[in-house]
């Protein structure tokens, strides 16, 4: 396999929907970031909490995958940073999780999260899928 | 009201003498007024000293014995020789030469209890006076104050009975509880009184004072009723009492009890009156328990015997005066006819009827209350030991009792919590939600509650116990007290929360690289030089993850059942079945699902992901077990009179016989499964019977050959 971290190619049909990947999961943020470039999205991808906090600010991207287990600065602490933010306020953030149904009820009570997409539930496809419907392309 | 203080039983107008008063004037007051002794004020009303009888006698010289003789003397013989000086000499003594210039005082506000006191550990001390702060005479006590306190006893007990009245009526414990304490008070007074009493007049008081070991003693009622008419009859002129009551039904008295001094006559009378039977109205105890009223007879001898029906047998023994009175219970109804007899005419003593039937009245109050604080004692004594920690409250939770156990468990003492609320003390820290259902439980419902509540100690430590709420009823079905039986449970519950944390952190462990894998496969899958062989393993590595990701979620969702914890919602039913088969035909295309629903309102209210996860598994193994070609599941939820009944039937083949027995069990998979579905955890209807039996539901299956199966929910509401 190719040296993961370097691919980074904008394909030419390039709509400037730009995604940021919060994963610490290597070869999990590796397969999520190839399948949407290919889609045509711009994509950052952050490997801890405090990265992805700063992508995120400085680059306002149109979605966020947000893990919630993360190292350096954990997935909800990331989003409450981001809601202080102006921006941040109304950014779309889909909180990306391996947790389950009872524990995320209780990680996520008083956050505003849109959506919370459990990962066990999702096969690669269509999180893909569900992105470009999101951001209607 | 209760002698409270001093105020409320001592003389308020006092005579005073100033010091510079002759001593004869002074004892010519005393005497007159037959004062035992009289303060003595300055120009401005303050005290200066007391002079009393006991001053007079106590002179030195000791031909001045008694003031009253004294003054007989002055009064009656001419000066004597000899006496003359001494008599000079008393004429020019004042007050304050024999007077005490420091007298015992009692401010205002002293309590009964210590007017008491004063006089039972001061002899000789009579009277005392009663000052304010600016030490002016507001008032004087002395021991016949105390007396006539006494005598007010009949109405002292009417007091308490109106209480306990009123306890009986509003049926609260407390209330009770503050009866008994009154009436204890009463008569810890009385023997108190009785103990300063001594050598005072006062007839009914001596008579009182030696019923008073005997109903001590006495069991119940009837005795202690016995033991009255037995001291009257050995202490009195009455010398023959008898108890009347009811004899076989309601209508009819007879004699239960009769006692008299060893007397030939009175003997023979009381076997005489052994023989009869009294109809209600009949007689004299007839005519009282009808009546309700005492009935006084100078001379049941002389009496007709139509008034008197035992009046020959009266003058054959010698009987002549008779009382009797009613002894009534709390709801003035009869409880027995008391008659005493003299064997001497005598004219009505009305002193000795209010007496004695006071006496009588008040012991059916005092055998109620004392046999309930006897149950209650016991009561402590067997709760109090136990090893359980345990509660008794009002139903408006304010705290009746907590036993030993409790106190160690809480850190609080009994005094501590009493008459408080648990949320004032250990409790209020788990939700409003939490807390409204219980009360929902326990007082709407009335019906007993369990459930871990995390509680903080009077040291401030929080900690986990388990609690069994029993709210106790009376016959009206009203709640009387709650009874909590509980356990600390912290250690359990950190166990818990480790065992809970441990699973989550190895879930998360265990599904991040399982999902990645399957991730990774999935786009491997896609690549465009694969050999058909290839693609052939790569499913197959992929089928392998993916059904060890449904054991691990499996495992999970196991370890998640039983726990008390969880959240509950209402959520609609009908709703989340639609999704459940939306789900279920993605993955099972060729399968026909229908969906039936009947009545309004499916809604459940419980953990809405675990309760999911039952509808989940059986629609899932309902449309992957349906017939191979024609599958078909049919879903059912209908309103029944007492639930919901959830249904998920399919066109399979019929579930083996043997394997019927073993359907829920964990890790078994019958070899039906195995030929229908290659991958399979083996915990599918284990965990559904699992969650069910946590949630109170019941599930079961019906299974016949062209039948096909269907498994059945029962959701109570």
């Amino acid at each position: 396999m190719a040296d993961i971290d370097t691919i980074n190619i904008s394909p030419p049909n390039l709509i400037y929907k730009t995604i940021l990947i919060v994963e610490d999961e290597d070869a999990l943020r590796w397969a999520l970031k190839e399948n949407l470039i290919k889609e045509g999205f711009n994509v950052l991808d952050a490997k801890n909490g405090q990265e992805g906090l700063d992508f995120a600010l400085k680059n306002h991207p149109d979605l966020i995958f947000l893990d919630l287990v993360l190292p350096k600065m954990f997935g909800l602490d990331v989003l409450k940073k981001i809601r202080e933010d102006d921006w941040g306020k109304n950014a779309l953030v889909v909180v990306l999780t391996s947790l389950g149904n009872g524990e995320l009820e209780k990680q996520a009570e008083g956050f505003s999260v849109k959506d919370f997409l459990q990962k066990k539930d999702w096969k690669l496809d269509e999180v893909v899928k569900w992105v470009k419907h999101k951001l209607e392309y | 009201m209760n002698p409270k203080t001093v105020k409320d039983i001592m003389t308020k107008e006092v005579v005073s003498v100033f010091p510079e008063t002759s001593l004869l004037e002074a004892a010519k007051i005393l005497y007159n007024n037959r004062f035992t002794g009289m303060p003595v004020i300055d120009q401005n009303g303050i005290l200066v000293g007391i002079i009393t009888e006991y001053d007079l006698i106590s002179m030195e010289s000791e031909t001045l014995t008694h003031i009253p003789t004294l003054q007989k003397i002055f009064q009656t013989i001419p000066a004597g020789e000899g006496h003359e000086k001494e008599i000079e000499k008393l004429f020019l003594l004042k007050v304050e030469d024999v007077m005490n210039p420091d007298p015992l005082v009692l401010s205002g506000d002293a309590t009964f209890e210590e007017t008491v006191n004063i006089f039972k550990e001061h002899h000789r001390v009579n009277p005392v006076p009663v000052l304010d702060d600016q030490k002016k005479i507001i008032g004087i006590v002395s021991r016949s104050d105390l007396v006539k306190f006494f005598t007010e006893f009949p109405v002292t007990l009417k007091r308490v009975k109106t209480f306990a009245e009123q306890a009986t009526a509003e049926k609260t414990g407390s209330l009770v509880e503050k009866s008994v304490a009154l009436l204890e008070e009463n008569y810890q007074l009385v023997s108190k009184i009785s103990e300063i009493g001594q050598g005072e007049s006062g007839e009914h008081f001596t008579l009182f004072n030696k019923m008073i070991p005997a109903i001590t003693r006495a069991r119940n009622l009837d005795q202690a009723l016995a033991e009255v008419v037995k001291i009257v009859c050995s202490s009195t002129n009455w010398v023959l009492g008898e108890i009347w009551a009811h004899h076989g039904n309601k209508l009819f008295l007879r004699m239960k009890f009769a006692w008299s001094t060893h007397d030939h006559e009175l003997e023979k009378f009381i076997n005489y009156s052994r023989g009869f039977i009294f109809a209600l109205g009949e007689g004299m105890p007839g005519r009282i328990w009808l009546s309700k009223k005492p009935e006084w007879e100078n001379d049941v001898s002389k009496m007709s015997v139509s008034t008197f029906l035992r009046a020959k047998f009266a003058e054959e023994c010698n009987i002549k005066a008779a009382f009797g009175f009613p002894v009534l219970d709390d709801r003035d109804s009869v409880i027995a006819v008391i008659v005493f007899f003299m064997q001497k005419a005598s004219r009505k003593d009305e002193g000795f009827v209010r007496f004695i039937s006071a006496v009588a009245n008040g012991l059916n109050l005092f055998f109620r209350y004392k046999l309930l604080e006897e149950r209650t004692v016991l009561l402590r004594s067997a709760i109090g030991s136990s090893s359980q920690s345990i509660l008794i409250s009002s139903p408006d939770a304010e705290i009746i009792f907590i036993n030993k156990a409790w106190e160690l468990m809480t850190g609080y003492s009994f005094d501590e919590v009493v008459g408080k609320n648990p949320s004032e003390l250990w409790g209020g820290h788990m939700t409003n939600d939490f807390y409204e259902k219980l009360w929902q439980i326990i007082k709407t419902e009335k019906k007993p509650f369990s459930g871990e509540l995390e509680n903080v100690k009077k040291n401030g430590v929080k900690y986990w116990q388990e609690s069994h709420i029993t709210p106790i009823l009376d016959e009206y079905g009203e709640i009387k007290f709650f009874m909590a039986i509980a356990a600390e449970i912290t250690e359990k519950k950190q166990k818990e929360q480790f065992q809970d944390e441990f699973v989550s952190i190895i879930g998360h462990q265990l599904r991040n690289p399982l999902i990645t894998i399957s991730w990774l496969i999935e786009w491997l899958s896609k690549s465009t030089n694969l050999t058909e062989e290839d693609k052939e393993k790569i499913k197959n590595i992929y089928q392998q993850n993916k059904s060890l990701s449904s054991f691990v979620e499996d495992l999970l969702m196991l370890s998640r059942t039983g726990k008390n914890n969880l959240t509950k919602e209402k959520f609609d039913f009908k709703f989340e079945i639609h999704m459940i088969l939306g789900e279920v035909q993605d993955h099972n295309p060729e399968v026909k699902l229908n969906f039936y629903t009947e009545g309004e309102d499916l809604s459940i209210s419980t953990n809405k992901s675990m309760a999911t996860q039952v509808f989940s598994n059986l629609i899932y193994n309902a449309a992957e077990y349906a017939d191979k070609n024609r599958g078909e599941v049919k879903v059912k939820i209908a309103k029944t009179e007492d639930g919901l009944l959830f249904s998920s039937h399919n066109n399979g083949p019929e579930i083996a016989e043997e394997d019927k027995s073993k359907i829920f069990s964990k890790l078994f998979r019958s070899d039906m499964a195995k030929e229908y579905k290659k991958s399979g955890t083996g915990l599918g209807l284990f965990i559904v019977k699992t969650i069910c039996d946590s949630f109170g539901w019941n599930v079961w299956f019906e299974s016949g050959a062209g039948r096909g199966t269907t498994f059945y929910v029962k959701i109570p509401l």
